[in-house]
């Protein structure tokens, strides 16, 4: 049997007296590229937070279930959020660089990881970048400030700063909402890529995305996990009539 | 339709009139200070160590020297309070703890600075005198005093420009692995740096420029100081303390000297407005 790198086990999510996720519970296998598709405001942010433990930061939330990153329990006490983060690298929707250099940025995680000599620190921000499909565009401008780069630029430099990490899970909330098709490809194109070293969680408002990229994928519809299973088979065949809805775009 | 145009002229008149009071008080100041500057040389005057009004004598620097120190030294005590206050603030304290603590900081800048003098005279004078030695009335004293007045401005303005660093900020970095502090250090301060130099600065024009709670400790001796400990008298006190009885050119020497430091308070403030005015975060 195949081993399950993410397990999330009867998860639910609230802010204050608000339910966001309703006792969602499924497995990313490693190395496998999962997509959560799923209409606004139906929990896939608060479901992603919770996988790099980014929902600690809110105050007056709760959260029942579990979820098993190499079969231990990120949540456990002792824990810590900080190391699990390193694990767990997060793209956000907005491109986030810090404003700091192009190479700075890269090499932010690297450097607090204790990774800082300068030759290694090089290799791993090229490597990084090439992994990323950024290094040809950017090689002759790692010192200059990353908010100059375009919006594509800087999703895919968020993309490399992930890389930087060598994390083993990688979580993307809608990477490509604010950018145009072109971008969008190359972007899909660079996760095809990178499935199978690394397992990947990608989620998208965007049915269309989601039957690009997804070998599985998952719907999330208002909190509940409304369906899931192999791409083909969620598309070509949906069991529940919500998701035929949301692939037919009636809904979301 | 009102017609809203008196209203506005009425408004604008209002607006005008406060520029107008800025404009005719460097005005003033320039005609008055001027000529005496011009008479006794500029560098006599500021690097002079004689002031003998009653011999003719102007010169500044121990005073100069004075407000200097007094400044340096407030800033040395005000800076690192007013950043950790706003940093504990913004990004440690839970919300509606900083909701409570932010307006009662910000309070402190409502005392009445003679009050402060006050205290100082009352507390810091003895325990500086009791524990450290010296008079007591001493630069020490004056830049402890200055260093809590000008807490506010600083803690405020810093606090402000912290809160205005995006969020995403610190997502951005936590989710990489940093630590609040490593976030702090790295990512939140220097996207908040134009911000934080607004308030360091604004806070150095208030220092330079207050009066009545220097007098009231600094010991106000006619010596440039050698030590934190030494009394000393600051440009603004002297100002305050000869302006009563002055005549002649004697009076215009104590206006050539707020000219000094009406020049340097406006270069100070007009530093801090460029700088305020660049956008937090582009700074990197």
């Amino acid at each position: 049997m195949r081993q399950h790198r993410l397990v999330v086990e009867g998860l639910s999510f609230y802010y204050g007296a608000v339910r966001a996720l309703y006792r969602v519970s499924f497995k990313v296998g490693a190395g496998e590229l999962a997509v959560v598709m799923g209409p606004t405001g139906s929990g896939k942010t608060t479901l992603l937070r919770c996988v790099n433990r980014l929902c600690d930061l809110h105050g007056r939330t709760r959260r029942e279930g579990r979820i098993l990153l190499d079969g231990r329990d990120i949540y456990a006490a002792g824990t810590c959020p900080t190391t699990l983060r390193r694990r767990v690298g997060m793209v956000f929707a907005v491109p986030t660089p810090l404003p700091l250099s192009v190479y700075d940025n890269v090499a932010y995680g690297p450097r607090l990881a204790g990774r800082g000599r300068r030759q290694e620190l090089d290799a791993l921000v090229e490597e990084s970048l090439r992994a990323a499909a950024l290094w040809d565009e950017v090689a002759g401008r790692l010192r200059e400030p990353a908010f100059r780069l375009s919006g594509g630029q800087q999703q895919r430099l968020a993309i490399a700063r992930v890389l930087a990490m060598r994390p083993e899970v990688i979580l993307l909330d809608e990477p490509t909402s604010g950018l145009d098709p072109v971008s969008t490809l190359r972007i899909e194109e660079l996760l095809r890529g990178l499935a199978g070293s690394y397992t990947i969680v990608l989620v998208t408002n965007n049915p269309r995305q989601a039957a690009r990229l997804g070998a599985k994928v998952l719907f999330l519809y208002l909190g509940h996990l409304v369906e899931q299973g192999p791409a083909r088979q969620v598309f070509s065949n949906p069991r529940d009539p919500r998701t035929q809805d949301f692939i037919s775009g009636r809904v979301g | 339709m009102r017609d809203e145009r008196p209203v506005e002229m009425l408004l604008g008149l209002v607006a005008l009139s406060t520029t107008t009071a800025l404009v005719l008080i460097a005005v003033f100041i320039f005609i008055e200070g001027v000529p005496v500057i011009a008479r006794v040389g500029p560098a006599q005057f500021l690097l002079g160590r004689r002031w003998a009004p009653d011999a003719g004598s102007f010169g500044i620097f121990n005073m100069l020297a004075g407000t200097v120190w007094v400044t340096v030294g407030a800033l040395c005590l005000g800076v690192p309070l007013g950043l950790a206050c706003a940093i504990f603030l913004s990004e440690v304290a839970p919300r509606p703890l900083a909701r409570m603590l932010k307006p009662a900081l910000e309070l402190l800048a409502a005392i009445p600075s003679v009050v402060y003098g006050f205290m100082g005279v009352v507390v810091l004078v003895p325990l500086v005198r009791t524990t450290l030695g010296g008079p007591g009335f001493s630069v020490l004293a004056a830049s402890a005093v200055l260093a809590v007045m000008i807490l506010p401005t600083i803690t405020s303005i810093t606090y402000d420009s912290l809160r205005a660093v995006p969020d995403s900020y610190r997502e951005g970095s936590l989710a990489l692995g940093a630590g609040r502090w490593q976030t702090i250090a790295m990512v939140l301060m220097p996207a908040a740096r134009p911000g934080i130099l607004a308030g360091v600065i604004l806070g150095t024009g208030r220092a330079l420029g207050e009066t009545m709670a220097v007098l009231m400790v600094a010991g106000n001796a006619l010596r440039a100081p050698t030590s934190p400990l030494d009394p000393v008298r600051t440009l603004t006190a002297n100002i305050a303390l000869e302006m009563g009885y002055a005549q002649g050119e004697h009076r215009q020497a104590l206006l050539a000297t707020g000219l000094v430091l009406f020049v340097v308070i406006m270069a100070a403030n007009s530093v801090a407005l460029a700088l305020s005015s660049r956008r937090a975060g582009e700074g990197g």
